[in-house]
């Protein structure tokens, strides 16, 4: 208790109550600056572990599609020149991708091989009309034959039906006559007794004897008998008409019957013609001499000939007149969407700078070689060579959207497309941004941007970069803009 | 037996100090306790959907300085909110430094009967708790457009009557022939007001600043009422603001915030305590 006492009495000395407040004065300036000092460790720390953000206010904009591929030359229409087989070609006056004229000479061969195939095919040509005029006369002969076969059948058919009908009706009046028959043997029965019996066993006695009535009764069963024979053979005689019908009408239409098709003569007509167009090849290289000239204004593309070479069934060279060439080039699936003529393409070829303008998609179709992908056909003018590779640009332009955003502002939460917008609110640090969820919906999108539906005003500030992640309701700063 | 009665009256004030200093002792511990102990504690009582009651204990189980480092090194909206309170606090005092003092003297020193008159009315003013003249002060700093400002808070602080009340008595202390002494040597109204009215008031112009920082240190209701953005706050809105995850952050801000009241009280206990004493001496 006395310490109790003592301890509640206890009163410091003025020297140990000036230490204590000099302690006290001392804690306060400690305590000051160690605020100080935590209060800039906070806000450093603070501003480092704050994301900062990159931000764009959503435009009025297009969607513009790009599809970039690589794709070749190809000629639009190449012309053959050709000559006649088996000429020692001794001098060739163009090069591959020449310009020429018609007119101008493209090379010169030797025609003194020409003569004996000139014979050669007089002959075979003679030999072929020979045979043609063989299976004219045939085939005239056949179609004559047919014709008097059909005649003979339609002719049968007539008289057929007209017996066949007289048969019939004969078998009718011997139905008729049987029926006649039957009913006056019946009406003897009836007569008998007055009575129609249903058994005409059953005799009872009336005016005929027992054996007049058996002899009645016979003759009826005889007249029964012969009536139905009647109506058999009237049967018969219809059954046997329609068979008879049948088998003229089959006569006919077996007369009628085209003949098998016989290419015979159509071959033979062939090849007079290609005989008749070698020949034409001949006359007019021993015409012209050995000299073989352009046919038509053009490029030439492929040279298939040299001199000392022998010139050969196909085409010696071709010449390319087309005015402009198809640039071919494929796209998948996803790309055929923005592919059409209405698009802005541009093209660059190998080795070029600059680009060539103003040219139009001419068509889109499946590939035949690659599955799932479409051949896409740009004209241009013909000032390359066939086969030189280029790069195409084809853009195709969306209708305007009102609200389009960087395609690295859009994210994605399973089905839900959403961004991030700037939210300033008060708080005790002072105006802070905060990133605020704004659910999109997802209109049409390219590498770069998206076009989005929502809750969006023209002068949101849509966050499109972030140095860290970020999630709905984090502090922001804004990056500043140099 | 006397001694006995002495010792049991003694005991008394010591049984309730401790209880005075038990609620400090929980925020210690508190603050030192981690979210997951708070939160098992606490539960009962602040969990929607529970019902019961709050446990505590003296002691953390698992004590942590995690709170403090959250508080120090995390939030920065403390360290605005602190330097509020102590722009509020010290500016107040200044302000009635120039303000209360030179007002208190002359109520202490005048003989007029205007000055006894406006003295009692003061007295009246500083009885009226702060709901009283809540709208009437909110029209007039609406009016004025100080709303929103720290000037909301400061200027009324700065011309409160409740200095002006302490100090009163300090200067009233001051012997009239030691004045007149003073006059007749010579001296000014202005000399004498600082060569002897302030040295020998400084008890009470010390109390008067120890009561009136523990005062603004802790100001809620003005705050609450004349500020709106946030960023004017001072530390006494801070702890609304913490939710209820966050409970070991506000027992370390709440330790945080009373450590500059038990500084300044230190510093200005002698003060405080010369001034119970002299106010109990009759002349």
């Amino acid at each position: 208790m006395n310490l109790i006492t003592s301890a509640w009495n206890y009163r410091p000395s003025p020297e140990v109550r000036g230490s204590i407040k000099a302690r006290a004065v001392k804690g306060i300036v400690w305590f000051l600056s160690m605020m100080l000092c935590f209060t800039l460790i906070s806000r450093a720390t603070s501003s480092m572990t704050v994301p900062i953000v990159d931000t764009e206010k959503p435009s009025r904009s297009t969607i513009i599609h790009t599809v970039t591929v690589d794709g070749v030359l190809e000629t639009v229409q190449d012309n053959g020149v050709a000559t006649a087989a088996g000429a020692l070609v001794k001098e060739v006056h163009v090069k591959e991708g020449d310009t020429v004229a018609a007119g101008d000479l493209l090379f010169t061969y030797d025609t003194r091989d020409f003569d004996r195939q000139i014979s050669e095919y007089q002959t075979q040509l003679a030999q072929i009309n020979a045979r043609l005029r063989v299976l004219q006369q045939q085939r005239q002969q056949d179609q004559e034959d047919r014709e008097l076969a059909l005649e003979r059948a339609q002719e049968d058919l007539d008289t057929t039906g007209v017996t066949a009908d007289m048969d019939i009706q004969i078998a009718e009046e011997q139905i008729r006559l049987a029926g006649e028959r039957v009913r006056a043997a019946r009406y003897a029965l009836d007569k008998y007794d007055g009575i129609r019996r249903s058994d005409l066993d059953d005799y009872d006695d009336g005016e005929y004897t027992k054996e007049e009535y058996d002899s009645l009764r016979s003759e009826y069963r005889q007249a029964q008998i012969a009536y139905d024979e009647a109506l058999i053979n009237r049967d018969k005689a219809v059954a046997d008409k329609e068979k008879t019908l049948l088998d003229a009408r089959r006569a006919i239409e077996d007369a009628d019957r085209p003949q098998s098709a016989d290419a015979s003569e159509d071959l033979e007509k062939l090849d007079a013609q290609m005989i008749n167009l070698k020949l034409s090849v001949l006359y007019e290289a021993v015409a012209n001499k050995g000299e073989v000239y352009a046919p038509i204004d053009g490029v030439v593309t492929d040279m298939r000939i040299g001199a000392g070479t022998r010139t050969t069934n196909e085409a010696a060279l071709f010449i390319n007149n087309a005015e402009t060439m198809n640039f071919v080039t494929e796209v998948s699936r996803d790309q055929k969407k923005y592919v059409n003529a209405e698009n802005s393409v541009k093209l660059r070829m190998a080795g070029e700078t600059k680009d060539i303008r103003g040219l139009a998609v001419t068509s889109v179709a499946p590939s035949g070689t690659t599955p799932n992908a479409y051949r896409v056909t740009v004209e241009m003018p013909a000032d390359y060579l066939s086969g030189t590779s280029g790069t195409v640009e084809i853009q195709q332009k969306s209708k305007s959207y009102e609200t389009v955003v960087p395609l690295s502002a859009l994210h994605v939460d399973g089905t839900q497309y959403y961004v991030f917008t700037v939210r300033e609110n008060e708080t005790s640090m002072g105006t802070e941004c905060f990133a605020e969820r704004v659910n999109v919906t997802l209109q049409e999108k390219n590498e770069t941007y998206a076009a989005v539906t929502g809750a969006l005003n023209a002068e949101a500030k849509i966050i499109s970069g972030t140095s860290k992640s970020i999630q709905d309701g984090d502090r922001i700063r804004l990056r500043e803009k140099a | 037996m006397q001694r006995l009665k002495e010792n049991f009256l003694a005991l008394i004030p010591f049984i309730l100090s401790f209880a005075v200093w038990l609620p400090l002792a929980f925020l210690l511990g508190g603050s030192l306790m981690s979210s997951l102990e708070l939160q098992e504690l606490l539960d009962p009582a602040l969990a929607a959907g529970k019902e019961g009651y709050a446990n505590w204990r003296l002691l953390p189980e698992f004590p942590t300085l995690l709170p403090y480092v959250s508080l120090l090194f995390d939030n920065p909206q403390f360290f605005v909110m602190f330097w509020n309170s102590l722009k509020l606090a010290a500016g107040s005092l200044l302000g009635q430094v120039f303000v209360a003092i030179p007002a208190a003297w002359w109520f202490a020193r005048t003989k007029t009967k205007i000055g006894k008159w406006m003295f009692t009315l003061y007295i009246v003013l500083m009885l009226m708790p702060f709901q009283v003249t809540m709208v009437s002060s909110y029209l007039v700093m609406d009016q004025t457009g100080l709303m929103d400002t720290h000037w909301a808070i400061l200027l009324p602080a700065i011309f409160s009557t409740f200095p002006i009340f302490i100090m009163y008595r300090f200067f009233k202390a001051i012997p009239q022939a030691v004045i007149e002494a003073a006059q007749i040597d010579g001296a000014s109204s202005l000399r004498i007001f600082f060569d002897i009215g302030l040295p020998m008031g400084k008890a009470g112009i010390a109390s008067a600043m120890v009561l009136g920082f523990l005062e603004y240190w802790n100001l809620i209701e003005q705050p609450m009422t004349f500020l709106k953005t946030k960023s004017l706050w001072p530390l006494s809105l801070f702890l609304p603001e913490i939710t209820t995850d966050k409970l070991g952050l506000s027992l370390a801000a709440s330790v945080i915030t009373l450590l500059p009241s038990i500084l300044v009280f230190l510093v200005g206990q002698s003060y405080l305590e010369q001034g119970i004493v002299g106010s109990s001496v009759k002349e």
